[in-house]
């Protein structure tokens, strides 16, 4: 029998969201999505939106979204759904944020508190001045006429 | 003279952005505070057409700088 013949069938998941008055309102768990998620995706949707959080329950957000032109229903529908794809990438975000966090600082902290290592242009220059001086330990000039002859 | 209530969350919205939306929003909209433990009750009032308008930008605000002041915070 193979693997997904086993699996169970999927589910069609919704978002269940409610219109009313040009205006599309759902609820959000913060099990779910954490706060700086949902902040993050209601920061993008400032310039386009008029929204409104709530607290219906304790850790539920509750998003009331008004789009600034008018719409119709599928209009707001749409708009739901880029909020939610949107709550999804900040949920990453901050997901990524917070595992490489201590890596971040130890490469900050690497930047500000390690010894200065002589740059590579300072280096080459140094070497050049040690060859010239190998040619000519008094380093005298003297004229290209006699250096031909 | 219309007036409308709206019940900020003190969890999602910050006292003092929305003490900095009021002092913006002065000349515009009054907008009278009634402090809870868990929310402030704000009423708003004015004779304009443009009081739901008003009233939405008022929320926009005070959110972009609740989320600004969040993220000052440094709060993960």
């Amino acid at each position: 029998m193979s693997p997904q013949a086993e699996a169970p069938e999927a589910t069609p998941v919704e978002l269940h969201f409610n219109i009313e008055d040009n205006q599309v309102s759902f609820n959000i768990h913060e099990e779910l999505f954490v706060l700086d998620a949902i902040y993050g995706a209601a920061y993008l949707f400032v310039d386009r939106c008029w929204l409104f959080l709530t607290r219906p329950a304790d850790k539920v957000v509750g998003v009331h979204l008004k789009p600034k032109e008018s719409t119709d229903e599928a209009g707001l529908e749409a708009l739901a759904g880029e909020f939610a794809n949107e709550l999804l990438n900040q949920a990453i975000r901050v997901r990524i944020g917070e595992s490489t966090a201590t890596l971040r600082e130890y490469t900050m902290a690497r930047a500000f508190f390690t010894a200065p290592v002589q740059s590579s242009i300072d280096a080459l220059l140094a070497e050049l001045d040690a060859e010239e001086l190998e040619e000519d330990e008094l380093e005298i000039s003297v004229p290209w006429e006699e250096t031909g002859a | 003279m219309h007036s409308t209530t709206r019940d900020f969350s003190l969890s999602l919205y910050r006292q003092t952005a929305l003490q900095e939306t009021q002092q913006a929003y002065a000349e515009l909209l009054d907008a009278r505070f009634e402090h809870a433990e868990h929310n402030s009750h704000v009423t708003f009032s004015g004779d304009g057409d443009d009081l739901d308008f008003l009233i939405d930008a008022f929320c926009n605000h005070a959110l972009f700088l609740s989320i600004q002041q969040y993220r000052e915070d440094g709060v993960t």
